[in-house]
């Protein structure tokens, strides 16, 4: 099994990441990094550099987009959104509910039979999306609350170059971390490496926005592909490899750095132009604290925070490849330090 | 009812189900039937009694709604058009399988983030994506004429089952549960074809049987949702199988509507109206198959058909075979007086 199906078979959403998280912190500890679970569950694991210089901290979030139960109403449970849904992907999409026990569950979709004339021509209103479980009221209420977490089901796949599943969005991000993991079991570092996998990112980067000692930060996060229904100057076509953020919310030093090693060992990057300090991650670190030097990289996928995300699975595998060097060759140099010191 | 399940996943959109066939023959292998298939594909078991005269027919079709592609574009993504009735707001987001190769993958949808207005998407602006990036890869796992379903996985929930081809694969498990059993006059199963696009496989099938009466077997609409009442329910869940007194093609017959009646309250049998008209079942041509013939249409109720994944009680599938073979045994006594046996 391809590692990135095991983590997205998992289930992270938004507030409620406990499942994957288990999973993350024993990779972790598996391969002898020093350990920690903060407060509102980041995960993070630390490998001591030789040198106290820097400590370079990479960052991916791995929460997913997800469904709450709002409302139990007769056999059928209503919902609301955790982080960006469009609710047109939700009709006919099967969810797993997360009450006493995990209920596997459809929402609802009128059959063509009963649809009256030009009711097709109008979303379907959020008052009629109600997911069925097939169980009936007694049984329902009897295992499901209002509160309880609902998530897109979607069994992962391979088809073709690419990996399929729900929460790509940033569940191969955690795994980029993992496979960083396992570099720094077997190789020791100049930099102190702290890898910081967050919480909350969907619902306003609030897993980033929690204190955390370091100088540099390295955020990977999902990024838009090239598809149908999309403006060709914000997505990035995924055979043209990783994309390397420039913007107000990022270091353009470190960022040539990083894309200067990536030629250098025959990844691909492009740019991408961030202007707008949107509520990412990257956003968060910039301005914590004392504020920080940061590198954006994303991977472009396609069908962003819809039931079945899609990425190509080489990209997931570049990043790790680029980071390692990155953590090689990169110079500690920085330019806001004061000489020798750490903060 | 594991069948039940490996009948709801089998690949099998109208046009090319002959896996579903295949399925069908293999599980009534030992039911001492006779096969033939017709020019079409579908599949007709007899089951020949000691009595001479025409028996029973049954249908239930084995085809499901589902897309064959129409265009392969440069970037390697799909376009495609619909088999018989899918409402197009159910298919953005939705995992698909595709043609012979069972090549997977996805109706795709601009992410929430860069799409615009609450309109729904229309169906020949969506494309599938296989993971392939240019027309050169995917034409080499696919091609235009290839039929795609939903790739939905069939499963329990509680006493209900969840599928992505209830309509009719419940059908056709009802018809070989019915198959499976002793009878002492004809009784034919047709499996049929082509259904969703326009009642086609019936057509040529009944051409080559004979019978006396007739049952079509349907997995039929069911709408609970609480904000419509005016027209949920067509049929609940769990609440027997559904008769049907009149459909879009056709007016079930009314003495066997009364025999079932009789039947289901003799025996303590629980069973419902279907309460909407809408949408043709095979019942139109099996009475009007040769001279004619008394038929009817029985029904297993099932929520979201012609979407990725419907529901069904599978009390309602066990009580639609309990009324189908009692109704089927007064029909049977009633044959044998006429033509011995």
């Amino acid at each position: 099994m391809e590692p990135l199906q095991d983590i997205l078979k998992k289930t992270s959403v938004s507030g409620h990441e406990g499942e994957l998280g288990s999973f993350i912190m024993e990779s972790f500890k598996k391969c002898r990094l020093k350990t920690e679970t903060s407060k509102c569950g980041n995960i993070i694991g630390v490998k001591k550099g030789s040198s106290d210089k820097r400590k370079v901290l990479i960052d991916a979030h791995y929460d997913q987009v997800g469904l709450i139960v709002k409302k139990i109403d007769g056999p059928f449970l209503r919902i609301k959104n955790i982080g960006g849904i469009d609710y047109r992907v939700l009709p006919g999409s099967e969810v797993r509910v997360y009450g006493k026990k995990v209920l596997r569950g459809i929402f609802a979709a009128k059959p063509p039979h009963l649809l009256r004339k030009g009711e097709t021509d109008k979303a379907i209103s959020s008052d009629d999306l109600l997911v069925d479980t097939g169980l009936d009221e007694k049984e329902l209420k009897d295992n499901v609350s209002p509160g309880d977490i609902v998530a897109y089901n979607v069994e992962p796949f391979t088809s073709g170059k690419y990996t399929f599943g729900s929460g790509i969005d940033n569940r191969a991000g955690a795994l980029v971390l993992l496979k960083l993991a396992e570099f720094l079991r077997d190789h020791e570092v100049r930099d102190t490496v702290v890898l910081r996998t967050t919480v909350m990112e969907e619902t306003g980067g609030r897993g980033a926005a929690m204190e955390e000692d370091f100088d540099i930060a390295v955020v990977i996060d999902a990024t838009f592909a090239k598809q149908q229904g999309t403006k060709d100057d914000c997505v990035f076509n995924p055979d043209d490899g990783i994309t390397l953020s420039y913007g107000p919310n990022y270091s353009r030093r470190l960022t040539k750095e990083i894309e200067e090693i990536a030629k250098k060992h025959g990844i691909k990057t492009q740019r991408e132009v961030e202007e707008s300090v949107r509520g990412t991650n990257a956003f968060r670190y910039a301005v914590l604290s004392g504020g920080h030097e940061v590198i954006g990289i994303s991977y472009p996928m396609y069908n962003m925070h819809a039931p079945c995300e899609a990425v190509k699975s080489s990209l997931v595998d570049n990043m790790a490849d680029m980071l390692m060097h990155f953590i090689i060759e990169s110079s500690d140099a920085g330019r806001h330090k004061t000489e020798g010191g750490t903060r | 009812m594991k069948f039940a399940l490996e009948l709801s996943d089998e690949f099998g959109p109208s046009g090319q189900e002959e896996r579903v066939a295949a399925l069908i023959k293999k599980e009534l292998s030992g039911a001492s039937l006779s096969f033939v298939s017709d020019p079409l594909g579908s599949l007709i078991a007899e089951k020949i009694g000691r009595s001479k005269g025409p028996g029973i027919i049954l249908s239930a079709h084995m085809d499901e709604v589902g897309f064959m592609i129409s265009h392969i574009h440069e970037d390697g993504t799909l376009s495609f058009r619909i088999i018989g009735g899918i409402d197009k707001r159910v298919l953005p987001g939705k995992t698909v399988v595709i043609g012979d190769g069972r090549v997977k993958g996805v109706i795709m949808v601009p992410p929430v983030h860069l799409s615009k207005g609450d309109d729904p998407y229309e169906a020949e602006d969506l494309r599938m994506f296989i993971g392939a990036g240019c027309l050169e890869e995917a034409s080499e796992r696919v091609g235009v004429g290839d039929c795609a379903v939903f790739a939905t996985k069939a499963c329990r929930t509680g006493e209900r089952l969840m599928g992505k081809a209830w309509d009719d694969r419940i059908g056709c498990f009802v018809l070989t549960e019915i198959l499976k059993k002793n009878w002492d006059i004809n009784i034919t199963g047709i499996f049929t074809v082509q259904e969703e696009v326009g009642l086609r496989g019936i057509q040529t099938a009944l051409h080559h049987v004979k019978g006396e009466f007739g049952f079509a077997v349907e997995g039929t609409t069911s709408y609970e949702i609480p904000a419509e009442p005016e027209v949920s329910p067509s049929t609940w869940l769990s609440k027997g199988p559904a008769i049907t007194a009149m459909d879009r093609a056709s007016i079930g017959s009314p003495s066997l509507k009364k025999l079932l009646e009789e039947v289901a309250k003799k025996g303590n049998i629980p069973f419902q109206y279907k309460k909407t008209a809408t949408g043709g079942t095979e019942t139109k041509f099996l009475q009007q198959n040769r001279t004619g013939m008394q038929a009817i249409c029985l029904s297993v109720p099932v929520r979201y058909i012609h979407s990725p994944a419907g529901i069904c009680s599978e009390d309602d599938v066990k009580n639609t075979v309990l009324l189908l073979e009692k109704t089927m045994r007064l029909l049977e006594a009633k044959l044998k007086k006429v033509y011995g046996g």
